[in-house]
């Protein structure tokens, strides 16, 4: 079951070349570069977070956080790049259980995302992209209550299989063209690596005098699973800038047993989109 | 409008996504489950195991026996943590709302200080407190008695550099460390860089790395490195006793590679694995060692104390004397 999901997703990924070398447009690559718009997006939200780190606790961790993100994104109907960065952070704890445990977690995501039109699937109104996401995700996680393991810090960094379809949804409204579209995004990994901890979770290094702060680290490659879906309605003003209201579900588990991290979020964000081109 | 009820089915559906990021809810009240969970991370993570020849399968055996499901949680927390007890090691605790299960260690010796026979005998009214140290001159001046009480974590160079510069010009230090439970493992080095010429090796650690009582990882070497501040030659003594644990053994360990420090009073208490800590499925924490410190012959029995290089007890009949002490003056003199 695995195995085909890597296949197809990796089929998939070929397919933007198809694509793109299928179109023949009368521009050249540089041109078209230069007129693909440019835009600069910021966003804001809050994120449903649950999580669980059987080498730390069997119980799961519920709870709100909030959410920023800030990203560079180039665009046009053929093509599609966006590199940013965001953070969200919360306090969680856990429910029906009689505990007092607290966690906090801050996480960073740094992202780059290339997209390509699949032409054979597209029209006016239908913009079907495909291609790849790469995702750095950094955990910090406090506990106080585990002792030693009271601070943790979990890395999962990802390569993804993205699938993008934007509708638009466009119309005149007493003579003027209100611009709107309305996407919706998969993003699948190919491969997951994990940098956590090891066997029992803390490391030695400041009893040997040498602290370290990634102490007894392991790297996994092909580790566990992710998946993002996100749905994006976005309006367009007449200046070309937009607001972009967004739901995104991510969710993600490394591989093991004992110390097993799974990890999902659900988030409601606005972003303001300034276009510079 | 379709296109609606679409996306909406396609967002509910990811909540059940949900369910297989994490399989099943493991958080449960449930006494075997949580007895079971509690004995097997001991089981595969606890460090020491053989070094004290503990039969951890018996043991589950005679307290699960104990547990039933009607039974209070007071009464199950007294269970698990008579459980924990078996390991003999102050590392080692379970932690509720209710209580805190401990050892108690230090209870295997007979009580050796008081601090008041120290401040009534032997120190000024006016003794000096600089950071987590409090010293005086003692034996004529001739000597420097310091009082470190615990490992706060906030040993820093002007503190040391004053202490060392103060007691300069005596015979020796007199470093106390009698009922010193430990804390930041980062003070040993400081204090002990203070205390060398050389980089020395004072000891070996292993972490498990597996679940197998002897899944170790290979040994790492701890090693003090001479301070580029203000250094003591001279000769000092440490004084120990059975309630000198944790940060407190370690350096009353890696001071048995370092030979101008001699320690005086009784065996430490251990608690030369560093503790972890989880959490059980009905919320309750826990914490156990789970490395080995072993001395430079790789033993790595000294968990079960350190022994003094000359043993002195307390003589409680007699409060107008630490002998402790005079053991630690006469050396020096």
């Amino acid at each position: 079951m695995k195995r085909n999901i890597i296949i197809t997703i990796l089929a998939l990924l070929c397919v933007p070349f198809l694509g793109f070398s299928q179109d023949d447009a009368p521009l050249s690559k540089k041109e078209q570069r230069k007129n693909r718009s440019v835009y600069y997006t910021f966003s804001m939200g809050y994120s449903g977070t649950k999580f669980r780190d059987l080498a730390t606790s069997p119980l799961i961790y519920k709870g709100l956080g909030l959410y920023y993100g800030f990203s560079y994104k180039r665009l046009d109907s053929k093509r599609e790049t966006e590199v940013g960065s965001s953070f969200s952070s919360g306090t969680y704890k856990t429910h029906g259980i009689e505990s007092p445990a607290v966690s906090t977690i801050q996480t960073i995501d740094v992202f780059y995302s290339q997209l390509y039109r699949i032409n054979k699937l597209s029209n006016d109104k239908l913009n079907l992209k495909v291609g790849g996401l790469i995702d750095v995700s950094q955990n910090i996680r406090i506990n106080p209550y585990f002792s030693n393991n009271s601070f943790g810090l979990d890395n999962v960094s990802t390569l993804f299989g993205s699938v993008k379809a934007t509708r638009d949804l466009s119309k005149v409204v007493k003579n003027e063209m209100k611009r709107r579209s309305v996407s919706l995004r998969l993003d699948v990994s190919v491969m997951n690596n994990t940098y956590r901890n090891g066997y029992v979770y803390s490391g030695q290094s400041s009893i040997v005098n040498e602290p370290k702060l990634f102490d007894d680290y392991e790297f996994k490659a092909f580790s566990g699973f992710r998946m993002n879906l996100g749905i994006d309605y976005t309006m367009y003003f007449k200046n070309n800038n937009a607001i972009e209201v967004s739901y995104l579900w991510t969710g993600y588990k490394t591989g093991g047993d004992l110390d097993q991290f799974a990890m999902s979020s659900q988030v409601f964000k606005m972003a303001f989109l300034f276009n510079t081109k | 409008m379709k296109n609606i009820y679409v996306l909406l089915l396609l967002i509910s559906s990811l909540f059940s996504c949900d369910k297989v990021y994490f399989g099943e809810d493991l958080g449960t009240k449930d006494r075997k489950k949580n007895f079971e969970y509690l004995w097997n991370e001991c089981n595969e993570k606890y460090a020491y195991f053989d070094v004290k020849n503990i039969d951890w399968d018996a043991i589950k055996v005679k307290y699960e026996s104990q547990i039933s499901e009607g039974m209070s949680d007071e009464a199950f927390f007294n269970v698990l943590g008579s459980m924990l007890s078996e390991l003999k090691d102050d590392h080692t605790n379970l932690i509720s709302p209710l209580n805190v299960s401990r050892f108690g260690v230090k209870k295997l010796g007979q009580d050796n200080f008081d601090f008041r026979v120290i401040e009534d005998n032997y120190l000024s009214d006016n003794y000096y407190i600089s950071g987590p140290f409090m010293h005086d001159f003692i034996a004529n001046n001739e000597i420097g008695y310091i009082r470190f009480g615990e490992f706060t974590g906030t040993v820093d160079d002007n503190n040391l550099d004053f202490i060392l510069k103060r007691y300069k010009d005596t015979k020796g230090l007199i470093l106390d460390l009698r009922e010193n439970g430990g804390g930041a493992v980062n003070d040993i080095f400081s204090i002990l860089s203070r205390f060398v010429e050389k980089k020395t090796l004072v000891y070996y650690s292993r972490i498990k790395t597996g679940a197998a009582h002897d899944d170790f990882s290979e040994l790492e070497e701890a090693f003090v490195e001479p301070s580029d501040k203000i250094r003591y030659k001279k000769k000092v003594i440490v004084l120990i006793d059975r309630g000198t644990y944790s940060a407190g053994s370690f350096t009353a360990l890696a001071t048995k590679a370092l030979p101008n420090i001699t320690l005086i009073g009784d065996t430490t208490g251990g608690g030369l694995g560093m503790p972890n800590g989880g959490q059980l499925p009905n919320g309750w924490t826990y914490r156990f060692s789970i490395t080995q410190a072993l001395d430079l012959s790789k033993d790595p029995s000294l968990e079960k104390g350190v022994p003094a290089d000359i043993p002195v007890s307390f003589d409680w009949t007699n409060m107008k004397k630490d002998e402790i002490l005079e053991t630690a003056i006469n050396e020096l003199k």
